[in-house]
This record gives C-alpha cells, structure tokens and sequence, in this order.
C-alpha cells in the first residue's frame, strides 16, 4: 500500500512533465510539421514562459496575468524573429532560433528582476480568479489543471489545422513558390504560424515554472534541443496525435532506463547517447516517424 | 464588375507591355532589353532554344525575379518590382516547368486553395461545383480525393492547370504545358486553351512543341539569349531563316 | 581611456583569429555542401580533447613536444571529420535529406561527440600544462607567444586555403562544386571525392580552433558550442559560404567582442554577438560581402 502512495507522486511527476514537453512539441510541430518552417525557438519561448510565469509571481501577480505577460513578451520577440527571416533561405531562421536559445539564457543570467544567475524559487502558488492551488501540496490538482490547459490547446490547435488557415500553413510547407503564385502572402503566414507557435510553447513554461517551482538561467540549455527534437521526430511532423505519443515515447524511454543499474555519473551520457543514436536511426529510416504525415525531409525547405 | 473589365479599358492598348527589360545573372544576360507586347484575348507562344530566356521572363513578369531596369505592365498597371502575390491578384495565373501541386496534400485541397484565395469567389458551397465545372471543361474526369502525390505526371499537370482555373484570371501562362505528355493530354490542353480564349482570357504559353504552336497558337514571339527576335503568326515566323539558325545554333 | 585601444585592438585581433578559422571550416563546407553544419564544433571537441591527453600523456616522444601534440591533434581531427562526411553525412545524403535534416544530424553529432566528451573525461575544466607562457610587450599592449602563434596561424592558414583554392586541381574542383554542383558533375568532377577532401581540410582548421582555444583558454565540454555559434556568425556577416567574408567576420566580431567587452559586462559580450546577428539577419542577410539576391 505504501508502494502505491509513493507511486502516485511519480507519476503525477511524470504525467506533468510529459504535459508540459507536449505544449512545447506541439508549438514545435506548427512551425516545423504544418508550415514547413525550420526553427528550434520553441525551446527559447518555453524558457520566456517560464520566467514571465516566475517574475509575475515575484511581482505578486496571478497566473492569468502570467500567461498575458508571457504573451505579450513571446508575440513580440517571435515576430522579430520572423521578420528577419521569412524572406530568406530556411538556413537563416535555424540559426537565429538557435542563438535565441543563447539569448533568453544570458538575459535571464544577467538581469536581476530575474534572479540573475540564482534564478527564482518558490513559486508555489498558482493564483486563479477566485482560488488558489498549491502545486506541492495539491499535486493532483495542479496536474488537473495542466491537463485541462493541455486539452485547450490541443482542440484550439485542431481547430486550427483543419481550418482554411491551416491548409494554407500546409500549402506553404508543401510548396511556398506555389502559394506565391496563387496570390499568398506567405511571409505574413509565416509570421503568424510562428507567432502562434511560439505562445503554446510558452505555456508550457508558464506550467513549469508553477510545477518544479524553481525558475534558473539553466533551465533551458541547448542539450534540450535533442530531447525535443527528438519527441517531435518520432511522433511525427504533421500531426497532432503524433506530438502527444511522440512525447510520451521519447520521455518514457530514458525514465525506462532509469531502473537499469549504472553509476550515477554514467547514467545520465548514457541516456544521452542511446537518445542520439535512435533519433539518428529513426531520421534515416523513417523520416515520417510514427504518425507523420509529412517527411521531416520535405519540411524547411 | 470587377475593376479593370470595363469595356473601355479593354480596348487600351496590349494587356501585357513589356520594355526595355533587363535581367542578368552573375554577369550573364538572361533578358537583353526585351520589348514585347501581348495583346487581350490572344494566344500566344513563346519560344527558343534552351537559355533563351523563357522562363525567365516568366519569372520575371510573375515577380519571382526581380529585373534590373525596364517597365512592366499588365493592362496599364505597373507590375515592375512588386511581389508576386501583388501581381497575381491582378488576375494572372501560371503554371510551371515542372507541376508544382502541393503533394500531401488532396486534390480537393490544392483546388481549395486556389478557390479561397480568388478576390471574387462566390462562396464555400460553390467549390464543389466550380471544381466540377473546370475539369469538365478540360475533359478529365479524376478523384478529387486523391493525393496528389499518387498522380502520374500527366494528371500533374492537369491538376495544376485546373487548379490556374479555380481563380477567375484573365492571364494565364503556362511554361512547357505540352512537355513529357502523351497525345491524349496534349489534345486535352489545346482543348483547354482554345475554350480559354472563347472565355475571353488571354493565354501566354512557352512551348518547345512547334506542332503544338503552329496547331494551337495565334501568335509567336522568338527568343534568343534573351532578345525577341521574331514575331508574328506561326506559319511565318517558324519558317524564317534566323529563327532555325537560332536553333540550330543552339 | 585612449591608452587601452591598442591592447583591445590586439585582443581582438587574437580573438578574431581564432574566430576566423572556425568560421573559414564552416563557410568552406557549406559553400560546398550547402547546409549548416554544427558538426565543426564535434571536431573542436575531438581535437581539443586529443591535444589535452596527448599533451598530458606519459608517453615519452608525445608528452614532451607541443609540436607534435598538435600535428597528431590537428589530423585526429581531421580524420575524424573525413570519417563523419564518409559514413554519416553521405548515408544521409544517398537518401536524398534534406538541408534541414542535414543540419538536426549535425546537431546530434555535436551531442553524441560533447557526451562521448564527458564520459571519458569528466565535466571538469582542462588546461593545457607545461607550456611556458611568454609574455611580449610592444607598442604599449602586452600578449603572450602563444597569442602571437595564434595570429600567425590564422594568416597561414588563410593563405594556405587561398593557395589551395587558387592554384589547385583540388581548389579548382571545389569552387566548381561550390558554383553549380550539377554543372562541375557534368565536367566530370567526382563530388564525393570533392566533398571528402574539403572536409578534410575544414577539420584542419576546426581541430586548429580546438587547440588554439585549449591553450588559450580552457578545455571543458561545452566549450565548443558557443564557438560553432560565434563561427555561424561571422559566417553570416561576410556573407554566408564565402570564405574571405567569413574570414573578415570572424575578425570583425572579435574586434568588437574587445570594444564591447570593455564597455559591457561580460555576460553581455555574448548577447551582442548574436544581436549582432539578428541585425544583420534584419538588415542585411547576405553579409557585408554577399550579393543580394543570392539569398
């Protein structure tokens, strides 16, 4: 009995840490699986999510206002980021995504409404209109509460793709000289898909800073990158469905391995590498992944 | 009606008058001060060897290049340097070298996004009907469900064209519509173009086939390291003695 | 204030050079291959790692000469590179991957090689022993023989490359491939052999990056990811996959990581490297040098 009440905090732990990766490769999927656009920021707007949700607390703010700031902050600097990129070869938004990650690191390690290098501990409030949840003491329902926002967005995002603004999000991914020729403005779609994007993955950084309650500069780093790209690979570029199980594969995969015996230094690389070789194989062999509709070699270009 | 239809800014002159268009690449000159002018309600073709520039011009006039000096107009609006969805609005359709459908995507969705995006459609329930209405008037039947994917490159290109067809356009060019087609498509497209010109739209072709052009084709215009060299009615023009050495030189 | 311009100009200019042979690797394989390449900074890691256990070893003729720890570091790495395009890139690249994909399998190399890294070395930072630092003054600057070393380098090593690319059968073939890959196959030059040997010179400098920054600054496993960044940079700034371009964007960006240096804490040194890049990805994408349109 008392193996199963230390069981459940596990996994809860681990319910809302699969929520929370799945808003970022959700976000990550719009961009790279629906339009066609080759960007690793999401990882960049998820760390936005989480200090905006962090330095909101500080500041005695709820969470709705967290979520406002962190979109505010996310539409802003993503389309920036668009701007400078959708004209140019897909090359160009891969690196300036990739220095965003540097960026939102250094600012966050330099400024101290931020907590400069320390970061931000205890946000272990979440301050709703009307009620609060203690995401330490009520596990079960901050995980609720994730779970309901994760299922918001899902259907908002399903929505979306099944509408004529995601066929047109497909059509650039499929062929944007195309678009250009039936009359689209493709730049702003572009920018739009990236700026949608990017705020559902910075949900997913508003959720965690409230779920591990501690916010620092190293939160996320660029060896997140394979974690991500990996859960998005697998479950497939192009579908929705694919992002969820993707997620849940990739995440479980290393937390099966955990129950291996290794020294604990090792373990960790060990991971790492058995993580980088799959994805390695996967991309080779089956670029689609499990669900994909689209061949990751056919998005980007 | 639409804006540019009137009858008298019809009768204005050509509706596509090009001059003095330079385009270069790397120091080549891929269009060399080209005046050209087509004129409404016509069919014409554009042809030369390889390198002539065809495509190009293509490009150019669609504003997918952008040309280093030289004006362009479609029906007296100035197109020089603006984007190609600016251009396309005016009411131009193309197609490419090679068919560019949007592979994951149906047949019904690559109709569907051209249909969305025409300026005076009439409305969601009418997709399926104008749908129908285009391919009957190409004279193919096919699954509109299909992916576009599963498609030999003949009903490629036919897709492609019926999608030009979705929008209402009143220009429609077409780079090699005839090119790697068997006879049957072949005769389908000139079906297409005659019934387009019956429409009242003006078709500009770039075509390799001379069969095709002299069968098809009201006009010619000849193409050579990027200058028009010839013009006129087909039966003419193919037969002067510096269009064959244009090709023969090539 | 105006006597510490001429120890800022010298810093930048060792900087830059260290910069500049790492954005020369990258800007050489992309004009060839025509992706972004992380993978340079797998070879930084390679053979940074190999000087430091060379250089640290026991064995008598390798620990003892510098010289050598570099020549057997600079071609480990190398090699290392070959090996990569040979197995990795081009069974990727037989299946027809896309640019995209090309640029996520580097990424993954860059990871397996930082974790291979550490799990044979640990995360602890490395210095270089038993290298005596020199220290020269001139003109009111002070550096040290090393810095001096580091400089010449990246002159020789620019030279070399333009001689190469010049004078060369090998250089000729790949301006070729870099121009119009289609056209240099249909002249009869074999791309894949093409693609081997830039490589092979592209992990010279690489590792050359790895070792310069092991005696300049410190081997430890992240080290070399900011430096791939800072190359991509520079790259950027002289106009992507144009080698004389990236060699003024790597001086160009260590002369005012200096000047900035100065002004700015240190954390912002790095952040206006990349607001630099966004500027110039905002302003003017094909670099200082590229032409527009090409882009």
């Amino acid at each position: 009995m008392t193996e199963l009440t230390s069981f459940i905090p596990y996994l809860l732990q681990v319910l809302g840490t699969i929520i929370i990766f799945s808003l970022v490769i959700l976000g990550m999927n719009l961009s790279i699986g629906f339009t066609g656009m080759l960007t690793v920021s999401h990882i960049a707007f998820f760390g936005i999510g989480a200090y905006a949700a962090a330095i909101s607390f500080k500041l005695g703010l709820g969470f709705i206002e967290a979520i406002v700031i962190g979109t505010i902050v996310t539409t802003i600097i993503s389309y920036i980021l668009a701007r400078a990129t959708v004209k140019l070869k897909s090359d160009y938004l891969a690196v300036a995504s990739l220095t965003l990650i540097f960026m939102v690191q250094i600012v966050a390690q330099n400024w101290d409404l931020a907590g400069g290098v320390f970061g931000i501990k205890g946000i272990n409030r979440v301050k709703l209109p009307g009620f609060e949840i203690s995401p330490i003491t009520n596990q079960l329902a901050y995980v609720a509460l994730m779970l309901f926002i994760l299922a918001i967005v899902f259907f908002l995002l399903k929505k979306l793709v099944q509408s004529k603004f995601g066929l047109i999000f497909k059509g650039i991914r499929d062929d944007e000289t195309a678009m250009q020729s039936l009359g689209y403005n493709t730049e702003k779609f572009k920018t739009i898909s990236l700026i949608i994007s990017s705020i559902v993955a910075m949900l997913g950084g508003v959720l965690y800073a409230h779920f591990i309650t501690v916010v620092v500069p190293t939160l996320i780093t660029f060896n997140d990158l394979l974690l991500v790209l990996g859960m998005l690979v697998i479950g497939g570029l192009g579908s929705l469905e694919g992002s969820i199980i993707g997620t849940i594969i990739f995440y479980s995969l290393p937390e099966a391995l955990r129950f291996v015996e290794m020294p604990e230094a090792i373990i960790g690389l060990a991971r790492y590498l058995v993580l980088s070789v799959i994805l390695l194989i996967v991309l080779y062999i089956r670029p689609r992944g499990i669900f994909g509709k689209v061949d990751i070699n056919e998005s980007g270009q | 009606m639409k804006a540019g239809s009137e009858p008298w800014a019809v009768s204005l002159g050509p509706i596509i008058k090009i001059k003095n268009l330079q385009k270069s690449f790397d120091g080549i000159r891929a269009i060399d001060n080209l005046d050209l002018e087509i004129t409404k309600n016509s069919i014409t073709a554009i042809v030369g060897p390889n390198g002539a520039g065809k495509t190009t011009l293509f490009d150019v006039i669609t504003g997918f290049t952008e040309s280093d000096a030289g004006e362009m107009r479609i029906n007296n609006t100035i197109i020089t340097g603006r984007k190609p969805e600016e251009i396309v609005a005016l009411g131009l359709a193309r197609t490419f070298q090679i068919p560019r459908l949007f592979k994951n995507l149906s047949i019904r969705e690559n109709l569907l996004l051209a249909y969305n995006n025409s300026a005076d459609k009439l409305g969601d329930d009418e997709f399926e009907e104008k749908a129908k209405r285009v391919f009957e008037m190409i004279g193919v039947s096919i699954d509109l469900d299909k992916s576009a994917d599963d498609l030999s490159y003949g009903q490629r290109r036919i897709v492609e064209i019926a999608r030009c067809l979705m929008r209402n356009v009143e220009i429609i060019l077409m780079d090699e519509p005839t090119a790697g087609l068997f006879q049957k498509a072949r005769e389908s497209i000139k079906q297409v173009i005659k019934k387009l010109k019956q429409a009242g739209k003006t078709i500009v072709i770039i075509e390799h086939d001379m069969e095709f052009v002299a069968d098809a084709c009201e006009h010619v215009i000849v193409m050579d390291e990027g200058k028009s060299i010839a013009k006129g009615k087909p039966n003419e023009v193919l037969k002067q003695k510096k269009v064959l050495a244009a090709y023969i030189g090539e | 204030m105006l006597e510490v311009l001429p120890q800022l100009f010298i810093n930048g200019l060792i900087t830059g050079s260290i910069y500049a042979i790492i954005a020369t690797a990258f800007a050489l394989t992309y004009s060839v291959t025509k992706f972004i390449d992380f993978a340079h900074a797998a070879i930084v890691l390679v053979a940074a790692y190999a000087f430091f256990s060379v250089s640290s070893s026991q064995f008598p003729v390798l620990g003892d000469s510098l010289f050598t720890a570099i020549l057997i570091s600079i071609f480990t790495g190398a090699i290392v590179a070959v090996l990569l395009k040979n197995f990795v890139y081009r069974a990727f690249m037989n299946k027809k991957a896309s640019k995209a994909v090309l640029f996520i399998v580097s990424i993954i190399v860059y990871f397996i090689a930082q974790a291979l890294v550490q799990l044979a070395f640990g995360t602890d930072t490395k210095t270089i022993k038993g290298v005596e630092i020199l220290p020269i003054e001139a003109l009111g600057t002070v550096f040290s023989q090393i810095e001096l070393g580091i400089i010449i380098a990246a002159i020789i090593f620019a030279g070399m490359l333009f001689a190469i690319l010049k004078y060369t059968k090998i250089g000729k073939e790949m301006r070729a491939v870099a121009d119009n890959y289609e056209l240099a196959e249909i002249a009869g030059i074999n791309s894949k052999e093409v693609f081997l040997k830039t490589y092979f010179i592209a992990g010279l400098f690489a590792s050359a990056t790895g070792i310069t920054l092991g005696l300049e600054r410190a081997i430890e496993p992240a080290m070399a990811s900011t430096i791939m960044l800072r190359a991509i940079t520079a790259a950027v700034i002289g106009g992507l996959g144009y080698i004389p371009g990236a060699i003024f964007g790597g001086y160009f960006l260590g002369m005012a990581e200096s000047i900035m240096g100065f002004y700015m804490p240190s954390g912002f040194k790095d952040l206006f490297a990349f607001a630099l890049l966004f500027a110039f990805l905002i302003f003017r994408p094909h670099g200082i040098f590229g032409k527009k349109g090409r882009v």
